[in-house]
């Protein structure tokens, strides 16, 4: 059930802060390659698209990856097997093929017409308006594909406070089952051990935390799944802000814990 | 080869296939070039065809879903952008997108070229084709040297779009042992092609 895709739009929007990265501290924490030639060859699930998509905005050498991995699949596709073979028939209906695409575009109005929506990227909902961001968070240093799904509804009033000092706010879960939230953590608050049940990617977006000895800062990607025990920190200073992708439910690993969230309504 | 009857007395230089092929994608963006159209037509619709076989599209969604891919390459035509790689590539996206949209029927977002949020480095200049090795011999080359169980992999990425998990299943591998391998075909193609190694 897609509808169609909107017209692309070229936005055009003096960045609101002023707050360009020239200086962006160099992202050490990239996509795992893998992830990288599923997306490039489109088999990546959509939520999971949307993080890579996010990151790609912030690294240039993610970006130069994909890019050569889509030509790679150029490159495959020109020299594909069985292209070469043209029949006297192939070759007819080749030509009525085109006879028939030149009609279309001799009777095409303006650019009009549904077309696949490919080219840059897809910005589903116009840019949030600087009165709907809340206070406490700004949008506007979120890359626009991700802003395109937060969309017009995004509210102040509807993060869900997980735990003290930590609160999420949860996006439409995917067709594949992947489940999407923004999470804002307050400075230096530490989460409470767990597991996952399936894998966990966290995008920083502003601050940081600290992982298993390792601290990630905005455009980093941190990567658990149902091997990992692992309790993060919000690092100090800016609140942490980060967009994290869940295949499955987190598993607290604290009895205690345990028996609250049996108390406590699920999110 | 046919009677060289050229009016150039200098005709060993003939433009590469590729290199002919962004010249007439861009007739058809400055001129509205039909003749030009109608080359890549015959080139690249047997191409078309053969993907979309391949990805398991039925008949008559393969025919159509064709068409589409040319329409969308004539009507947007003006965003074919030579610096980011050839025809072939630009196209096979296209496909790869229309796949996604109306066989899949999903959605796959992508980075906004327009973001100001665009994290261009100090020392990258937007301007400049940083891929100048994404050229065919380049590709062809990088692509050789990719062993047969990475190529097996790769092609059921890109022909068959298959997941780690699914090819992990077809292959009768750990999906550990998946990821490993494409990783490590990542890098040897991240070397073989980029034009900057990164840390």
């Amino acid at each position: 059930m897609i509808d169609s895709q909107p017209e692309n739009t070229s936005p055009e929007h003096p960045h609101s802060n002023g707050v360009v990265s020239a200086d962006h501290p160099e992202i050490c924490h990239h996509i795992d390659g893998a992830d990288l030639m599923a997306y490039a060859s489109g088999n990546t699930p959509e939520l999971l698209s949307l993080l890579i998509a996010t990151h790609l905005t912030l690294c240039g050498q993610c970006r130069n990856t994909v890019d050569l991995l889509e030509a790679v699949g150029g490159h495959l596709f020109d020299e594909v097997v069985g292209a070469d073979v043209v029949s006297p028939d192939d070759a007819t209906s080749v030509v009525s093929a085109m006879a028939q695409t030149l009609d279309v575009i001799a009777t095409d109005k303006t650019d009009g017409g549904p077309t696949i929506d490919d080219l840059s990227s897809t910005v589903r909902e116009e840019k949030l308006s600087s009165d709907s961001r809340p206070t406490h968070l700004d949008i506007g240093e979120f890359p626009l594909v991700l802003q395109s799904y937060i969309g017009r509804n995004f509210d102040s009033q509807k993060w869900k406070r997980l735990l003290a000092g930590v609160e999420s706010w949860r996006l439409i879960d995917d067709s594949s089952g992947l489940q999407a939230s923004l999470m804002r953590v307050d400075a230096g608050r530490v989460m409470p051990r767990h597991t996952h049940q399936g894998r966990e990617l966290t995008l920083i977006l502003g601050g940081s935390m600290l992982d298993r000895d390792v601290v990630y800062r905005r455009g980093d990607v941190v990567e658990a799944d149902q091997t990992t025990r692992h309790q993060p920190r919000a690092g100090d200073g800016d609140d942490c802000v980060c967009l994290a992708v869940l295949e499955g439910d987190v598993v607290l690993t604290n009895p205690l814990y345990q028996m609250l969230s049996k108390i406590l309504p699920s999110n | 080869m046919s009677t060289n009857v050229n009016r150039s007395e200098n005709s060993s230089v003939k433009p590469s296939v590729p290199a002919l092929h962004s010249q007439l994608m861009e007739a058809v963006a400055e001129n509205q070039d039909t003749a030009a159209f109608a080359e890549l037509f015959a080139h690249y619709t047997p191409r078309l065809r053969a993907y979309l076989i391949r990805t398991g599209a039925t008949g008559g969604v393969v025919e159509e879903l064709v068409q589409e891919v040319m329409l969308t390459a004539w009507r947007k035509a003006a965003l074919y952008k030579r610096a980011q790689g050839g025809v072939s590539t630009w196209l096979y996206t296209i496909a790869r997108n229309a796949f996604i949209d109306h066989v899949r029927r999903e959605k796959r977002p992508t980075y906004d070229s327009d973001d100001p949020l665009l994290n261009i480095a100090s020392d990258e200049d937007p301007e400049h084709d940083v891929n100048t090795k994404l050229n065919a011999v380049a590709l062809r080359t990088a692509i050789k040297g990719l062993s047969e169980e990475q190529m097996k992999v790769i092609l059921l990425f890109y022909f068959a779009h298959k997941t780690h998990t699914e090819i992990a299943e077809e292959l009768n591998l750990p999906l550990g042992t998946v990821k490993s391998r494409v990783r490590l075909a990542v890098e040897h193609l991240r070397h073989a092609l980029s034009d900057r190694i990164d840390s």
